[in-house]
């Protein structure tokens, strides 16, 4: 059959085109044969810094194998992207600032508000009116003094070990430590209130489910949000991708809350580096020491402003 | 070798470890051995310079014992106040003092708090109980094939009262280094190397531990920073396990 020159050209060259792309899969598929399993890609972190040096093995049925892949997933520094701010519907808000959670007719309310007992209310609503008044009695506590996660989870550095793990929280000129039992062990029936709590943890498949109980009172939850010595915060990690990682945290505490309060926040991994920058201005030179003239305090804000005094009762 | 830090994880971080004759690398005994004036054979290798740094704040300190001790050191703090409690009556702020004891590197490798040792794969924690309750993250090796020659400070590293570390395996020996430790924040008596001898920016350090019975750590430290010390300072120290101590968390910062 005559064809002319210009249509076996376009055939040939469709074949040639055939046979490329048939080769091309092929090589595609022996090489996503050859990888990990799909689950294991995009593991690892993507971050700037992250250079181990040498190869990540994964094996699960190696514990140790295991402990260390684990390890690098959770490696490097975690912040805060949510604002500081529990709940991520509240972008840039500053609450308490921004809403009263004790006014029912307040414009604008923000879903899932906590539901404060009256007595939580009573408390929040005299911390609200002092920062409204441009003296925040937060700092004392949220910036330079201890508080427990949620609030003070805005640095995360994730260590695990065969039966525990340990989160540290960078701060100015030193770091927050805690220790969490991953060794199947309870709470202890009388848990002496500290700082961070009494911190026991479990895998529930790709969910590590951190429950905390024995806080110190009156640190903040949010900004001006006290919590009792009766909270008891339940925090499920999840990295939903590789470099963010949501919590879910239910907060239970029938001194301040009536019904569990169940909030969100995430982290993106910044950084693999150890060097975070500490920052010793707001806790180790103003180190909320009292203004002797006016018996306040003397902290600056994070623009380096002094904030207004505040009378000690 | 890879394995290295579970089998730590399972011996050195049982308990916590006690330095003996906390608080000095030199033969003094105690602060105020050292504030009598005394000078002592074993003493930092200090420059001109620095020797009468290290003067001066003796006599400081011979006056204002914080001033030397950071053990002393007092901060002054404000709460909420006891609102849900033990106060009925709400008071928004309410000021207290606490003794926070802030130690810097080296100084704080032979504070009298316990301390506490956590081996991951990939990095170390190692804590000291008490008020002031420092600690470090310390990258480490998980085999000489690691990190070990790899890792390198970056370039922007910020200085911090702990410094910045990392650590790698010599055979029996775990190794170490520490860089970019901060010379003193405003205010704390901590950041030096032993009680009343200060360093530099330019100081670094390598620290070999070693296990040296079943319940003994024993710590070889060279010093070194070419402008507060004439030669590498090397000093020895050793550690008891002690078990059943709780961390204590912090009341500082």
């Amino acid at each position: 059959m005559y064809m002319p020159n210009k249509m076996k050209r376009a055939r040939l060259l469709a074949a040639v085109m055939i046979i490329i792309a048939v080769i091309a899969t092929s090589r595609a598929v022996n090489a996503q044969g050859q990888r990990q399993p799909q689950n294991r890609v995009n593991d690892l972190p993507s971050v700037r810094g992250y250079d181990p040096g040498h190869d990540i093995a994964y094996d699960p049925t190696d514990p140790y194998i295991a402990l260390e892949y684990l390890n690098w997933q959770f490696e490097g520094v975690w912040a805060d992207i949510d604002s500081g701010n529990l709940d991520v519907r509240k972008y840039n808000s500053r609450a308490p600032q921004a809403e009263d959670y004790t006014d029912p007719n307040r414009p604008n309310p923000t879903p899932n508000t906590p539901k404060l007992t009256p007595n939580a209310g009573r408390v929040f609503r005299e911390i609200r009116s002092m920062i409204l008044a441009g003296n925040n009695p937060a700092q004392a506590v949220g910036w330079c003094f201890l508080a427990h996660p949620p609030t003070t989870s805005i640095w995360n550095h994730f260590m695990f070990t065969p039966d525990a793990m340990n989160v540290s929280i960078p701060g100015g000129n030193g770091v927050l430590y805690t220790h969490i039992y991953m060794d199947g062990r309870g709470h202890p029936p009388n848990v002496k209130p500290t700082e961070l709590g009494h911190g026991i943890a479990r895998w529930e498949g790709e969910w590590l489910v951190i429950d905390q109980v024995g806080f110190v009172a009156d640190r903040d939850l949010e900004i001006g949000l006290l919590n009792s010595d009766q909270q008891h915060i339940v925090t499920r990690y999840r990295r939903v991708w590789p470099d963010i990682l949501e919590a879910v945290y239910t907060i239970t505490d029938p001194k301040v809350f009536t019904e569990p309060w169940t909030v969100k926040r995430r982290f993106r991994r910044v950084s693999m580096d150890i060097n975070l920058s500490r920052d010793p201005q707001h806790c180790v030179v103003n180190a909320n020491k009292p203004d002797e003239s006016g018996g306040g305090n003397q902290l600056l804000s994070p623009e380096g402003e002094q904030l207004p005094l505040v009378p000690v009762k | 070798m890879r394995r290295r830090a579970l089998a730590l994880q399972e011996d050195w971080a049982r308990g916590m470890w006690v330095v003996r004759t906390p608080n000095f690398f030199s033969s003094y005994t105690s602060v105020d051995d050292y504030l009598s004036g005394r000078a002592v054979p074993d003493a930092a290798p200090l420059t001109p310079e620095y020797q009468a740094k290290a003067a001066a704040l003796r006599e400081v300190g011979q006056k204002d014992r914080a001033a030397v001790d950071t053990g002393q050191f007092v901060q002054y703090l404000m709460t909420m106040g006891a609102s849900f409690n033990d106060d009925p009556n709400f008071v928004p702020l309410k000021p207290f003092t606490v003794v926070c004891p802030l130690y810097g590197y080296s100084l704080a490798l032979i504070q009298p708090n316990p301390m506490r040792w956590e081996f991951a794969p990939t990095k170390i924690f190692q804590v000291w109980n008490g008020a002031g309750g420092i600690s470090r993250l310390i990258k480490a090796g998980v085999s000489n094939e690691g990190f070990k020659g790899k890792f390198r400070f970056p370039g922007n590293t910020i200085h911090d009262g702990m410094g910045w570390a990392f650590a790698s395996w010599d055979g029996e020996v775990l190794t170490i280094d520490t860089n970019y430790v901060a010379p003193e924040y405003e205010g704390e008596s901590g950041d030096v190397l032993e009680i009343g001898v200060p360093h530099s920016d330019k100081m670094s350090a390598i620290e070999r531990w070693r296990q040296t019975g079943p319940n003994t750590l024993e710590l070889e430290l060279t010093i070194t920073d070419p402008v507060a010390l004439t030669r590498p300072w090397t000093v020895r120290k050793v550690y008891d396990r002690r078990m059943g101590i709780e961390i204590v968390d912090r009341q500082c910062h």
